[in-house]
């Protein structure tokens, strides 16, 4: 599904110059559930931006099932994303001015479903993450897990083939946390490819595979059986 | 999606209360100045529009050429004109022809109305689309003395009885039949005549002498006009060439150079807004007016969208994280943008609904800060016009931070607010509020400027007396009865029969005089007034004496000139001039019986000129009462008494003259103005407080630090504030020049004026300073009580 080929992504202001990645080479196939794990700056979060389309790498080759993507303008970007990549961010992300309801509707809208085909697929997905109950609330009128339930079932709704998760647990406690990996975990089973940076070697346990980064590059792979199942 | 965006919007309109209010409350207040200009702008537009062939119309206008070299392009023509052009070419389809000189008081029994009427020939139901309520416009302005009413002129003379086949009764012009009745026209005209009479009447008062020979006369132009239907298919080359033929009447005027004359066709859609030419028929509004109205209306607008602008960019820290998760979901740059103008379109129904609420308002309460029209505000298409208007600005208003903000890259937001940045940082937020404030500041000075020069005005020695004096019209009475009726009463002091009220602009007649030895020819503006005209007048003799009682009322003897006169005419002094012969009109011999000081006789717009007061009690329109002081009230009833004893039927009017003269004073101008000066300077204060607020708010974090590390509250204060003041400053710095010479060009109206007072500018800018410091002051006071603890816990 993604093949990386001497990623290089710089970032240049007045004065310095930093390289964020130096020279990622990697692999996912389909279905396969990767963390990415290694130190504060060591280009973990630039690294899932250029796989999720959200930014261009400075150098390098990015094909996304086989196609080159490391070129495309941002409008190509965002044709691509739509619908086959879903994001989960560390900060949730809500709106806060949509209901748990919209906020879960948003990619179908932008996707032009249909009204009636969005309630049943919205409904279905907050059912699944048991939340419906809180479908006309407001973000801030929920906790912390519940507010990460509800940006996994954005995530989910369009069903994309990869979803994408920086840090999903890191602002949550352990019981809430340990419950969104699950749910990771189950959509994975279920055939979504998951790739997720986390600084928590618990999280990462769920993965099928670890890769380490230091300083903008791979330095370990680990191939291993999930250690939480 | 669209319905996603409408609720998105009012969700934030109501989250944020300061933000609406600011932006709701700016927009409302200068839309509804922009609906008045709206309304009259259409008003202005939709002139003549019912004709029945308006695209093949033409009025023929005069481009004339006096032997001096003075230039006037004037709305009117030589009399003939129409029938020339109508007889001799075949393109010409029709012609209507006005003269526009059937002026005066027409009467029916008792009651006496003023006329402002016009000949007319009888082409002119067919050339324009005004319609007959009664008669029949084929033959309404055919027989001589017929005369057609509009349907209001009817309704004064008759009220609700039948005016078809009643006689009007003109001093001058004899007696007409009513012939006809109009239906009120579906729009506005310049043609704005109260009565239409038969041009067939003009050759028997010609004849008798009533009115001067123009209909076979090509060298009078005015008061005449012609239009004239083209034939369809017929291109304006032809009328063009017909008008060339017809100005060869004139080559050997030309040849001699005493001046020349051509002719130009003006498209009926051009009259109006007029043009302002010379001798143009009624009050038809001219361009100048509307593109005033149109500016200030423009600026008002700008003013209030600067704010949405700047509001919006100050709160796109806050909408950043919603554009980056919206992307992210698949969101293309053109529907965040769609989203953010649907909410700022929202934002100006929402003030055009304020807006026409506050008009309905001032329309129930009779505001009179504005000119507000009377026009129903529900009409549909007014509605759809204002509603039209709306969409417009909220799109202006909103695309700039619509464009900024849906431009957000959502890797960069999601990760790290603070580092955004919009348009070079503060760059084009500080560039708005200098131009709001400057905007600000210039009307200030402005306004502060004709205040005044019209205070001044109001209160300047014009050199003659004006307090307690009552103005009584004649009508007609014998004024020497009058007066001696109304000095019977004990409170009037004297009188004086007079043929206008000094001061007042257009009360001044004006004649040519020559004098004995010289053959020069010289205008004079002069009143007319009896024996005791200097005496009500306080003016002051410098020579001579003022008429003698013995002065003849028919045949003019003598003449009061004043020093202005004297020394035009060359002579020494006023005792010189005392007893020498000037020639009126070139022909009737007067004498120089006195010499008074000079006055302003005319407006203070206007330089002294030599003027003579002359004893013609045919002029004489008005008596003026000077009285004791007393009951006022009384007063006015007790001249009513006997005035209306001599005029029985008719309505008592009667003014004084100091109010006279106070309601040219300006007070009203000067009251729009200021309103439109208050307006402007709230919405920038508004904004700079939105502005404030947020900034302070956005900047919280670094105020918990510093003063954890130890900042005083005055050492805060002056970092939060320094740069906004700096910014007021450069306002300033714009401005004053700005307001000074913007002064300096209003005052050169005037003949008689104020200086531009540096001292009032310099107080109008240290208000604005005052009022901007007491706006930041309260914002970041705020942010400075809070307790950085409590910052610092919620970063």
């Amino acid at each position: 599904m993604i093949r990386t080929v001497n990623l290089q992504k710089l970032f240049t202001t007045e004065e310095v110059e930093t390289t964020a990645l130096n020279g990622i080479n990697m692999e996912v196939q389909d279905g396969e559930f990767v963390a990415i794990m290694g130190p504060s700056g060591c280009g973990k979060s630039t690294l899932l931006n250029i796989l999720g389309l959200l930014d261009n790498p400075s150098d390098g080759e990015y094909h996304f099932w086989d196609k080159e993507v490391a070129r495309m303008s941002e409008r190509q970007r965002a044709q691509l994303r739509k619908g086959s990549i879903g994001f989960v961010f560390q900060s949730f992300n809500l709106i806060d001015e949509l209901t748990v309801f919209e906020n879960v509707e948003l990619p179908l809208l932008y996707l032009k479903v249909p009204a009636a085909e969005r309630k049943v697929k919205v409904e279905e997905v907050l059912e699944r993450m048991n939340i419906m109950h809180r479908r006309n609330h407001f973000p801030q009128q929920l906790s912390g897990g519940q507010q990460q339930r509800v940006a996994i079932a954005r995530a989910v709704v369009a069903k994309p083939n990869l979803i994408l998760a920086d840090e999903p647990t890191g602002n949550l406690d352990s019981t809430n946390g340990e419950e969104v990996m699950k749910l990771l975990q189950e959509l994975n089973n279920s055939g979504t490819t998951l790739i997720m940076v986390t600084h928590s070697p618990y999280d990462a346990g769920f993965a099928h595979r670890i890769i380490n980064l230091f300083d903008g590059r791979v330095v370990t792979e680990n191939i291993k059986e999930q250690f939480h199942v | 999606m669209f319905k996603r965006y409408i609720v998105i919007a009012f969700r934030n309109l109501q989250r944020q209360r300061l933000f609406t209010f600011i932006n709701i409350a700016g927009l409302a207040v200068s839309m509804t100045v922009c609906l008045i200009v709206l309304i009259s702008v259409r008003e202005n537009f939709s002139y003549d529009n019912f004709h029945p062939a308006a695209s093949r119309t033409w009025r023929i206008t005069t481009h004339a050429q006096t032997p001096d070299g003075r230039k006037y392009h004037m709305a009117s023509v030589p009399l003939p004109m129409g029938a020339a052009l109508k007889n001799n070419y075949a393109a010409v389809e029709n012609e209507a022809t006005l003269y526009g000189v059937l002026n005066g008081e027409g009467k029916i029994d008792k009651k006496k109305i003023y006329i402002s009427g016009t000949f007319a020939t009888p082409s002119f139901f067919e050339v324009f689309g005004f319609k007959l309520a009664a008669g029949d416009p084929r033959t309404a302005l055919v027989t001589p003395n017929s005369i057609v009413l509009t349907a209001e002129t009817a309704q004064r003379f008759f009220g609700t009885n039948d005016p078809m086949g009643k006689v009007i009764q003109f001093d001058r012009f004899g007696s007409f039949i009513v012939s006809g009745v109009m239906e009120p026209a579906p729009s506005k005209s310049h043609i704005d005549y109260e009565a239409f009479a038969a041009m067939s009447s003009v050759p028997s008062l010609e004849q008798s002498k009533v009115l001067p020979d123009k209909l076979n006369n090509w060298d009078q132009v005015q008061s005449s006009y012609t239009y004239v239907v083209m034939r369809r298919g017929e291109k304006l080359s032809a009328l063009e060439s017909a008008l060339k033929d017809q100005a060869h009447r004139y080559d050997g005027l030309v040849q001699k150079g005493q001046g020349s004359m051509a002719f130009e066709p003006q498209a009926l859609s051009k009259i109006t807004p007029s043009q302002e030419l010379v001798d143009d028929i009624g009050g038809t509004p001219p361009w100048g007016k509307i593109l005033a109205e149109i500016g200030v209306a423009l600026g008002l607008i700008i003013c209030a969208c600067f704010n949405y602008t700047n509001l919006s960019i100050v709160r796109s820290l806050q909408r950043a994280k919603e554009v980056g998760v919206r992307k992210v979901n698949g969101a293309q740059r053109w529907q965040i943008f769609l989203q953010f103008i649907t909410e700022s379109v929202i934002m100006c129904i929402l003030s055009l609904i304020m807006a026409v609420l506050l008009l309905l308002l001032m329309q129930a309460t009779h505001f009179r800060g504005l000119p507000v029209p009377d026009n129903n505000l529900l009409e549909p298409r007014l509605l759809m016009l204002f509603l039209l208007f709306s969409i417009v600005i909220g799109i202006v208003a909103g695309a700039i931070p619509a464009w900024a903000l849906s431009a957000f890259q959502p890797a960069k937001v999601l990760k790290n607010l603070i580092d955004i940045k919009l348009f070079g940082g503060l760059g084009l937020r500080k560039t708005l509020i200098v131009i709001q404030f400057s905007l600000s500041l210039t009307a200030i000075i402005f306004l502060v400027t004709v205040y005044r020069q019209f205070h001044y005005k109001a209160i300047k020695d014009m050199g003659f007396y004006r307090k307690d004096i009552l103005n009584v019209p004649l009508a007609d009475a014998d004024f020497q009865r009058m007066k001696e009726r109304m000095l019977q009463l004990k409170d009037v002091g004297t009188a004086t029969a007079s043929s206008g009220t000094l001061g007042m602009p257009r009360h001044c007649n004006f004649c040519v005089i020559r004098t004995g030895e010289s053959k020069d020819r010289m205008e004079f503006g002069y009143y007319a007034g009896d024996v005791d005209f200097l005496k009500v007048m306080h003016l002051r003799l410098m020579a001579g004496t003022t008429f003698p009682e013995s002065a003849s009322a028919e045949k003019e003897q003598y003449i009061i000139i004043n020093e202005k006169a004297v020394s035009v005419m060359g002579i020494k002094s006023p005792a010189d001039a005392i007893g020498r012969t000037l020639f009126l009109s070139d022909s009737l011999p007067v004498s120089i019986i006195g010499v008074v000081k000079d006055f302003n006789f005319q407006p203070i717009e206007v330089n002294i000129r030599p003027m003579a007061i002359r004893f013609v009690p045919a002029e004489f329109h008005q008596l003026q009462l000077a009285m004791l002081k007393g009951d006022k009230e009384q007063q006015v009833a007790d001249v009513k008494k006997i005035w209306t004893a001599m005029h029985p039927g008719e309505i008592f009017t009667s003014e004084w003259m100091d109010e006279q003269l106070g309601s040219r004073d300006g007070r009203e101008v000067v009251s729009m103005l200021g309103f439109l000066v208050f307006i402007t300077t709230l919405i920038a204060a508004l904004g700079l407080l939105g502005i404030v607020a947020y900034t302070s708010f956005t900047r919280r974090k670094e105020i918990a630090i510093r003063k954890v590390l130890g900042a005083s509250a005055a050492g805060l204060l002056m970092l939060l504030s320094k740069n906004y003041i700096k910014l007021i400053v450069i306002a300033g710095c714009i401005a004053l020049p700005l307001g000074y010479i913007s002064s300096l060009l209003f005052l050169q109206i005037f003949a008689y004026r104020v200086s531009t007072g540096i001292l009032a500018m310099l107080g109008s800018f240290l208000f604005l300073v005052f009022l901007a410091l007491v706006t930041i002051f309260s914002q970041t006071w705020r942010a400075i009580e809070v307790n950085p603890a409590d910052n610092l816990r919620n970063d």
